[in-house]
């Protein structure tokens, strides 16, 4: 297999997952309103004092996303079990690995456009002054989010097709992810306030390690995991 | 922070029976296990 | 059936039996051990010897988790079942290891700091741990298909492993950036030598509930093994 053909494999199984997401939209609704809801309910919990709000509106993001996007993963896999179109999907020549990248690029398409519709509200609810750094701000965005989205490709493919895939999911996950949830709060707070000691290059190097360390690891493990 | 002299053993203690009791609780577990995995065998091969 | 027979008639081996007597006679010898030959600390006074069983328990819970990712790669390389019998028994007995470090840490902070938890680097990341691994066991119980438990949970068990330098590092920064007291790093020559006798101990407490839990999950296995063979012969009927 050449890496031409594998690269359209990857694309191919990407856009197939995002055409049927396009299609019904249900999905993504529901996500981004649960989203928006919990971002709403934290706002209770924590508030009304504005001060103490805008200090934690970081984390509370980053944990909303984490919760939101979980529902993502299953989906990711769940219409193609009950089609039984999976084991079509891995009788295709070519690597498995293809399939995962397809999958994970959906799956972080699918979050990214949460996020981008979910942050423009935590701004308005939480008052957060957005500061000078938002091209870091971005870099940090994404990063962190392709480290929950490996992990979650990654581990959904276990879950969705186990007993009790509801709980399965974030109980596998979410230990994994505390690297992700602390470095991601940490490098957003630190740039909100114009990263005043330095330290939001040392949480970037640590996503950077982070998603690199799993990608890889998924590639590898990926084929091993999905066979029957 | 630190408190007096005659409390640190009751800490002491607690530690130390907590530790045996976890030791002996485990070992017990263990104990059941191989002989429910024995019984499982025999059960499995009584239908002959 | 022969073979089913002989198997629920097979009798513990005499080197594990043997081994756990005098590993619990160690453990039991080398705390008396402890006891006798450390005086109180000066800061810590005698609190001191809760060392003696938390820093054992520690080392145990990080030697099993060890032995789960070797024998998860050892199963994704070579799909033996040994392997794979061996990380669920060495994933159980450190998850109980770990359980156990972090009570033990719990009570010593409780004296020493005044509260039952602080968000210290390596409490903090004991704890991640023991909830990775707990998953992973969890992952092992949902999930019926032994061959797809096994290279499910090998996945699961080499993820959570390449995990923990991670999660210490990233608690470590956390905290430092927040400043806040760590825990206390040196110890004096007086104590190395007790803590060590019960370091042995406790490997030797830690290969004796490894070859025992082995056993069972061996013994569990070769019966539905053999169970299905015969099923799949005709030889017997499914119950």
């Amino acid at each position: 297999m050449s890496f031409r053909s594998e690269t359209n494999r990857v694309a191919a199984v990407a856009w197939k997952d995002l055409t049927t997401e396009r299609r019904s939209k249900a999905n993504f609704n529901a996500v981004l309103f649960l989203a928006a809801l919990m971002l709403l309910m934290f706002g209770f919990a924590l508030g009304p004092d504005a001060a103490s709000l805008r200090l934690a509106a970081a984390g509370i993001v980053w944990l909303t996303i984490m919760f939101s996007g979980n529902l993502a993963f299953h989906r990711s896999y769940q219409v193609e079990l009950e089609g039984g179109a999976l084991e079509t999907l891995l009788l295709y020549p070519g690597a498995r690995s293809s399939i995962f990248l397809g999958k994970l690029i959906a799956n972080l398409v699918f979050v990214l456009l949460v996020l981008m519709a979910l942050i423009p509200i935590a701004i308005v609810l939480y008052d957060i002054p957005v500061g000078p750094s938002i091209p870091l701000l971005f870099l940090v965005i994404f990063l962190g989010t392709f480290g929950f989205v490996t992990l979650g490709t990654f581990y959904a493919s276990m879950a969705s097709r186990s007993r009790a895939r509801e709980v399965l999911l974030p109980l596998l996950l979410f230990p994994m992810l505390i690297p992700v949830l602390l470095a991601s709060v940490e490098a957003t707070g630190a740039l909100l306030q114009g990263d005043p000691m330095g330290e939001a290059g040392r949480w970037i190097r640590l996503l950077v390690s982070f998603d690199v360390i799993f990608l890889g690891a998924s590639i590898l493990a990926f084929g091993a995991v999905i066979e029957e | 922070m630190f408190e007096t002299d005659v409390n640190v053993w009751n800490y002491v203690i607690g530690a130390y029976a907590v530790s045996w009791l976890t030791v002996i609780g485990y070992t017990l577990r263990l104990w059941v296990l191989n002989r429910r995995a024995s019984r499982f065998a025999a059960e499995l091969g009584g239908d002959v | 059936m022969q073979e089913l027979k002989a198997l629920s008639e097979e009798r513990a081996p005499k080197w594990l039996i043997g081994l756990t007597a005098i590993a619990f006679m160690a453990v039991a010898g080398a705390q008396v051990f402890g006891f006798i030959t450390s005086p109180a600390a000066e800061q810590y006074q005698h609190s001191q010897k809760i060392m003696y069983v938390h820093v054992p328990a520690a080392w145990n819970a990080f030697l099993a988790f060890i032995v789960v990712f070797w024998a998860s790669l050892v199963y994704l390389w070579k799909r033996s079942e040994g392997a794979d019998l061996l990380a669920e028994s060495a994933a159980e007995v450190g998850a109980v290891f770990t359980g156990l470090t972090l009570l033990l840490g719990s009570i010593w902070g409780k004296w020493a700091w005044g509260v039952w938890w602080t968000w210290d680097p390596r409490l903090t990341s004991t704890a991640v741990l023991f909830i990775i691994f707990v998953g992973y066991l969890a992952l092992r119980s949902f999930t019926e298909d032994p061959e797809r438990r096994a290279t499910w949970s090998a996945g699961v068990g080499i993820f959570g492993a390449l995990n923990v330098p991670i999660v210490y590092m990233s608690v470590r920064w956390w905290r430092t950036l927040h400043q806040v007291q760590s825990s206390p790093e040196t110890m004096s020559a007086e104590y190395v030598t007790a803590l060590r006798v019960n370091g042995i101990a406790f490997l030797l407490l830690l290969v004796a509930v490894l070859g025992w839990r082995y056993r069972a999950a061996r013994i569990q296995r070769r019966a539905e093994a053999l169970h299905e063979e015969a099923i799949l012969e005709g030889r017997q009927v499914h119950v």
